[in-house]
């Protein structure tokens, strides 16, 4: 088992040194410069000394290895051009707020998605199936620019205690938490649904219904295990993209999140926030994807077998 | 050091070579401070408007000692505004800042004049989405707002009404003509394409936003006396085209119209491409880029038409005029005219604000003839102010002395 861990983690390593280089020249590549991104031209000399503060007026190849070397004996993520403040402050005042708000929303992902799975499994073909389905299929659909809003109009317009938008109550975390679970949900649910019913269809389930165990055991107890492993495995990667922050749903409810930096980091050619956070991100998700396999690892026995 | 903002201080002898790396030597630069509470100046030439320039932001005091005491002034990140750190001498002090989220300021009890300051503090929102600050505000979550997103100004001024504002702001929108791209290079093209422009149309129906029709580059303001005459005039465009050898339109080349990736900025050059092709039968094929990319396009002045805007940084022609010199950064039309710097280089020398102003208008009128840009509107803001803030004046500069405001409930 150690052994497995240590060879995601090396794995590991390798995605990521993969990831700053690709991030590293797409950045250099892009049109603009961190200083050209304002309406307001600046001179020439002033242009070579903001990118002499920063070390961008070294050599591509330099800057290359300066920036992987700063992050292991300063532990520095670099300064943000943009904002003139460390790309670690950055991430460290945002990411909770992308945390708190990833979780509630793969809650409520959970929530609403893994139990109209296992409903539209087991009445297959039925009213209440075609309607979870249905439900599913528009949660697909709709993009979260629109739930939003419209979660905007209709709930926090008319509800008191719920505000259009901000964070700072505990509240406030509801409405921005649906509309980001909501797509998840939907995913989950049609997962939950193909994979329950393959199981249903299994021998070891007509067994279990022959010795005459009410439907309820038979679909928490003997089912539920095996039907939920795909939903596990997408789990994984989906949590690290609802806590990694939504541009979207950020700018609709004012969640102070990491999902802005990054897009307006892009825009602004911030070449530090965009490594930093590609970065952390990149950690997140390798560790997520490695919690996914250990978590299928312990519900599945087979693929433990195999792996250990 | 570098600022984008730093040409604010060039009027001050010594300080553009200073800044420029041209000397090492900071007493070059003619400024100081004979005591606590005197700032001595010594100007290149005679700035009537140096009043107007000492408002900017530039010229604000900061506390050299606080600044030393956390590390170097030119250091890259000098953490001396983070909130335990700064200190400062305005009517508020800063109490929390996070990025993102908010800005909170608190009365400065230290304020010479605290008695007369109103609020106990004020929280500022960083909200990026228009639509999200207006409904914020429909909810009675904000004060004030800093904009009205277009489609909701009707919504806004039929459901709070008394609420709405609708007020000038020092700012210009044109579109820059490459000057060296042919057919770009003749003027008659310029004016043609400029007049066939429904400045009226635009604003009621696609920026919907109360903004004057721009007649010159100068937004109108005081004393000054914008020459721009510029009308639309779609029989004159036509006679022009013609004269230019393009009869009708016919053998006119396709142009490039840059602009932004913004759906506001797509609507509008959609709206110009229609009238182009209505009134003078030629075709423009509209190029949007995300900000940046368009942004160095523009620089690189690889366009034919590019959509572009201008807020003025102080009350004051100039700052309109002077960006349109020869190679100036904030050009990029490939247009000079040497008048035009001498009369620009003739205003600076004169003390006069009238006869500046009439000199100033001089340059403008022959800049305006020239047509480098086509003017499209005069900007205005819209947005919404809650009945119980008080002392709230409509300004120019969108410059608000917040010790006047204050909330009272009716």
């Amino acid at each position: 088992m150690l052994k497995y861990i240590l060879q995601r983690l090396l794995q590991g390593l390798l995605v990521m040194a993969a990831l700053y280089t690709i991030v590293f020249f797409l950045v250099g590549w892009m049109p603009g410069d961190p200083f050209s991104s304002n309406e307001k031209n600046i001179s020439p000399e002033v242009r070579e000394n903001m990118k002499k503060a920063w070390g961008l007026d070294k050599p591509l190849w330099q800057q290359y290895l300066i920036y992987p070397k700063n992050l292991i004996t300063e532990g520095s993520l670099g300064v943000s051009t943009e904002k003139n403040r460390p790309v670690w402050d950055i991430i460290l005042q945002s990411f909770p707020a992308s945390l708190i708000l990833g979780v509630s929303a793969l809650f409520i992902a959970v929530g609403i998605g893994v139990p109209i799975g296992i409903l539209s499994a087991t009445k297959k073909n039925t009213a209440i199936d075609y309607g979870g389905m249905a439900i599913a299929m528009i949660g697909i659909c709709i993009p979260s620019f629109i739930i939003g809003p419209v979660l905007q109009l209709t709930l926090a317009a008319k509800i008191p205690a719920l505000k259009i938008a901000g964070w700072g109550h505990p509240l406030d975390i509801i409405l921005p938490s649906i509309t980001l679970g909501l797509g998840t949900a939907a995913y989950l649910a049609r997962l939950t649904r193909g994979s329950m019913l393959e199981i249903l269809n299994q021998d070891y389930i007509r067994t279990a219904k022959a010795k005459g165990l009410k439907t309820f055991t038979v679909v928490i107890k003997h089912a539920l295990r095996g039907g939920l492993l795909p939903s596990v495995a997408f789990i994984g990667p989906a949590f690290a993209a609802l806590i990694s922050g939504s541009f979207i749903v950020e700018t609709i409810f004012q969640v102070p999140g990491m999902g802005q930096h990054f897009v307006n980091a892009a825009i602004k050619r911030d070449p530090f926030v965009l490594r930093g956070v590609v970065l952390f991100y990149g950690v997140l998700i390798v560790f997520m994807n490695l919690a996914a396999d250990l978590i299928a690892a312990a519900l599945n026995p087979r693929i433990r077998l195999e792996k250990t | 050091m570098g600022s984008e903002y730093s040409f604010m201080l060039y009027y001050i002898i010594g300080a553009e070579d200073f800044h420029k790396g041209k000397t090492k030597d900071f007493s070059t630069v003619k400024v100081s401070a004979p005591d606590s509470h005197t700032l001595k100046v010594n100007l290149r030439s005679p700035i009537p408007f140096l009043p107007e320039i000492t408002k900017h932001y530039t010229w604000f005091p900061v506390p050299k000692h606080i600044i030393e005491k956390h590390g170097k002034p030119e250091d890259r990140f000098n953490p001396w505004t983070k909130p335990q750190n700064i200190q400062s001498n305005g009517a508020f002090t800063l109490k929390s800042w996070k990025l993102n989220d908010h800005i909170e300021i608190q009365r400065n009890p230290l304020y010479w004049d605290t008695k007369n300051v109103a609020l106990n503090g004020i929280r500022f929102l960083p909200i990026s989405n228009s639509f999200t600050e207006d409904r914020m505000f429909y909810n009675e979550q904000l004060h004030i707002t800093y904009t009205i997103a277009p489609d909701l100004i009707e919504y806004s001024r039929k459901n709070f009404k008394d609420m709405t504002r609708n007020e000038f702001y020092f700012g210009t929108y044109f579109i820059r003509c490459n000057v060296k791209k042919a057919p770009l290079q003749d003027v008659r093209i310029r004016e043609a394409l400029s007049i066939t422009i429904n400045q009226q149309d635009i604003i009621d129906f696609v920026t919907m936003g109360n903004q004057s029709p721009a007649a010159g580059i100068v937004p109108p303001f005081a004393s000054y006396n914008s020459p721009g005459n510029i009308k639309f005039d779609p029989e004159r465009a036509k006679k022009l085209l013609d004269d230019a050898g393009y009869p009708e339109g016919n053998g006119f080349p396709k142009i490039n119209f840059l602009t932004t990736d913004r759906e506001s900025s797509k609507r509008l050059a959609e709206a110009l491409q229609a009238m182009w092709k209505k009134y003078l039968g030629i075709e423009i094929s509209i190029q949007q880029m995300e900000w940046t990319s368009y942004l160095n396009t523009m620089m690189s002045k690889d366009y034919d038409l590019a959509a572009g805007g201008w807020i003025g940084d102080y009350m004051d022609p100039l700052t309109f005029l002077d960006m349109w010199i020869k190679d100036g950064g904030n050009n990029r039309t490939n247009w000079s005219n040497e008048r035009f710097e001498e009369l620009l280089g003739e205003a600076e020398r004169t003390a006069g604000q009238k006869e500046r102003y009439e000199i100033l208008g001089r340059a403008e009128k022959l800049f305006l003839d020239e047509r480098p840009i086509l003017p499209i509107y005069w900007y205005t803001r819209n947005y919404l102010i809650h009945n119980h803030v008080k002392g709230w004046d409509p300004l120019i500069l969108d410059n608000h002395p917040y010790k006047f405001l204050d909330l009272v409930a009716d």
